[in-house]
């Protein structure tokens, strides 16, 4: 039967089918022991496959978003050589995380034969010059933390290029490079305004998943 | 009986004189149209009292600062003294030793003081104030000097400034010191000013930054209040030149105390030049080798030569260069370029032909008429006459022509004879 969707609150949803979901959060983000703990409590299916590689990838991911650039990508490697071979703007931004360290460490020598050898090939692209210009110019700030650069050093840029280096490597492993529960908040947002285009006046609210979460 | 004829607005009085003193070099214009054409003249003149003006208060600042700095340390000294327990021996050491500096400000050119009067004078540093309020003098008068009577003598020496300007401009200093020495014209030509330039000039076709460095200290202020980034620029070259020499750590030593302040305002220019480092100087991308270009000198100096010009309030092209294009503005017209155009014409030559292609034709609002016999304007005080035969002459050619036949007019083109009461009186549309 045909579900009018302003009818879905009235929707049953299989426990299944929810436990994959969270499941699948889980694994995506290399929460272990948190896999382990929730299919111990639920009895959900030990999906073996998934485990074999996420400790691996919980170590790349972890060196990554501390900035341990070559370690991630030594790591990267010995999984599998092509990974970062077949993404040249993962490569550039994982030598760049490299490159940012040695600046916050105040090494300008090593940062600069670094940024010779390993960013300067790059630079005959135009997608990646202008990037390299951005990272070089922190070399002349004396406190780089509070040049007009500063975002190349914080967390969330770290973060970014470690979800890259994540979704790379999920992808090499045929695994989704998203996780359901992102696909789903997508997919609801994008229903929702759909809905709301049709009902004019009467139109809910924009999905919010903060608001959700509190209501 | 006959109408009077109405005026035909052509007034020679609003033609700039710059183009009649430059192209003709009227020896002796009437004495009702001088001074409106002088009017016009001297809106080019803003330039001739500008730059010692500036020059003058350059020095007066300069001056101020001396004085002030070594004012405020005497006085300190005092204060020291006066607050320690000092026995008076060390006291009249103390004192001495001010004293002595004080009379070294008399070295610098600026005061001395007498030790039991205080007495100031001025020396060095005021002589050079006085010196440059006395060339803005000069100039001052020379222009109110210029009248009917010596019109031709002041236009000749005109013609000299903007000889002196040019070659000044294109470097050619010696050749400006003698013509300026031979004519008499030293407080008339700035000299001295470009002589400044020069050196900061040569410097940078040496490539060395340091003496723009310092004249761009040395107008600090000026330069900042007109936004120039010339010390920017100048910064980055010597940046530039660092890494050529494969001296990266002094390199990015340098680019944190001199050029990270900019990075507020040219951040895109700063982020493009410390990105060298990462290519060295044999980079074949162009975008980086280009800045490792000898001729990034060459625009520095046409940089500094703008910013030189722009801080004196001097014209950016040289004034021969405005005189030249506004003469001939003012006569090119398509006639000019036909076979027939008349010698008298500048246009007539080649030469100037070629320097009047990029100009605009000039904007004739009335036709203007040249007698055949006399070479003059033919306008309302002097109107065109038409002989039976079509051809025209002017009023006083014809006039003058009767009184010597008879009242017999013979044309000079075709040899017909006529009478004076014959001809017909021709209007200028």
């Amino acid at each position: 039967m045909d579900l009018d969707p302003r009818q879905y609150e009235n929707l049953a949803v299989n426990d299944n089918d929810i436990h994959n979901i969270v499941l699948s959060y889980l694994i995506h983000n290399c929460y272990k022991e948190s896999v382990e703990s929730f299919i111990a409590c639920t009895g959900a299916t030990q999906p073996a496959d998934y485990l074999e590689d996420m400790d691996k990838r919980k170590r790349i991911f972890h060196f990554a978003l501390e900035g341990n650039a070559l370690k991630a990508i030594e790591l990267t490697e010995q999984l599998a050589k092509d990974i970062l071979e077949n993404n040249k703007d993962l490569q550039f931004d994982l030598l760049s995380l490299h490159f940012v360290e040695l600046v916050c460490s105040r090494k300008c020598t090593e940062a600069l034969e670094f940024a010779q050898t390993k960013l300067g090939p790059f630079g005959k692209e135009p997608k990646y010059m202008e990037k390299l210009e951005d990272f070089m110019a922190l070399l002349a700030y004396k406190e780089p933390e509070k040049s007009p650069m500063f975002h190349l050093l914080s967390l969330e840029y770290r973060q970014q290029v470690a979800d890259s280096l994540n979704r790379a490597i999920l992808a090499h492993l045929n695994l989704p490079s998203y996780t359901a529960m992102e696909r789903l908040i997508q997919q609801a947002t994008v229903v929702r305004q759909c809905l709301s285009q049709e009902a004019g006046k009467d139109a809910p609210p924009p999905f919010s998943l903060k608001d959700f979460l509190r209501s | 009986m006959e109408m009077d004829s109405l005026p035909n607005g052509n007034n020679t009085a609003g033609t700039p004189i710059s183009a009649t003193a430059t192209a003709t070099a009227n020896p002796a214009p009437p004495q009702s149209s001088n001074l409106p054409q002088l009017t016009e003249s001297l809106k080019l003149e803003h330039q001739f009292l500008r730059v010692p003006f500036e020059h003058y208060k350059k020095t007066l600042r300069a001056n101020h600062r001396a004085v002030e700095k070594e004012m405020s340390a005497v006085i300190s000294g005092v204060t020291e003294a006066a607050a320690a327990d000092l026995s008076p021996d060390d006291a009249v050491n103390h004192l001495n030793s001010l004293v002595c500096r004080l009379q070294g400000l008399k070295r610098k050119g600026f005061y001395s003081f007498d030790f039991l009067f205080a007495v100031l004078s001025l020396e060095e540093g005021s002589r050079a104030e006085h010196l440059q309020a006395q060339k803005c003098r000069v100039r001052l008068d020379h222009l109110e000097s210029a009248d009917a009577e010596n019109m031709s003598e002041w236009n000749n020496t005109r013609m000299k400034r903007i000889l002196v300007d040019y070659m000044l401009r294109m470097s050619y200093y010696d050749t400006a010191v003698k013509l300026a020495k031979s004519s008499n014209l030293q407080d008339l030509v700035d000299i001295d000013v470009f002589q400044e330039a020069k050196k900061v000039i040569d410097a940078l076709q040496n490539k060395d930054v340091a003496p723009a460095l310092a004249w761009c200290a040395d107008n600090k202020s000026r330069l900042k209040k007109s936004k120039s980034k010339m010390e920017f620029q100048l910064r980055l070259q010597e940046f530039i030149e660092l890494v050529r020499a494969e001296n990266n750590l002094r390199a990015i030593t340098y680019a944190r105390k001199y050029l990270a302040p900019w990075g507020a305002t040219h951040m895109k220019e700063l982020q493009r030049v410390i990105a060298t480092l990462a290519f060295k100087r044999d980079t074949e991308c162009s975008t980086y080798k280009v800045l490792f270009e000898a001729k990034q000198w060459d625009y520095l100096v046409d940089q500094f030569k703008q910013e030189f010009c722009k801080l004196y309030g001097m014209t950016l092209e040289p004034l021969l260069n405005i005189y030249l294009q506004a003469g001939l503005s003012a006569l090119k017209t398509p006639y000019c370029y036909e076979d027939d155009c008349t010698k008298e014409d500048p246009l007539s030559q080649e030469a100037f032909r070629t320097l009047a292609m990029p100009l605009p034709y000039s904007k004739q609002h009335h036709s203007k008429l040249v007698c055949y016999i006399t070479k003059e304007l033919m306008d309302t005080e002097n109107p065109p006459q038409v002989l039976p035969n079509g051809y025209v002459y002017s009023t006083k050619a014809l006039e003058e022509m009767a009184k010597k036949n008879n009242g017999r007019i013979i044309c000079p083109r075709t040899g017909l004879v006529c009478s004076y009461t014959e001809l017909v009186k021709a209007y200028i549309s």
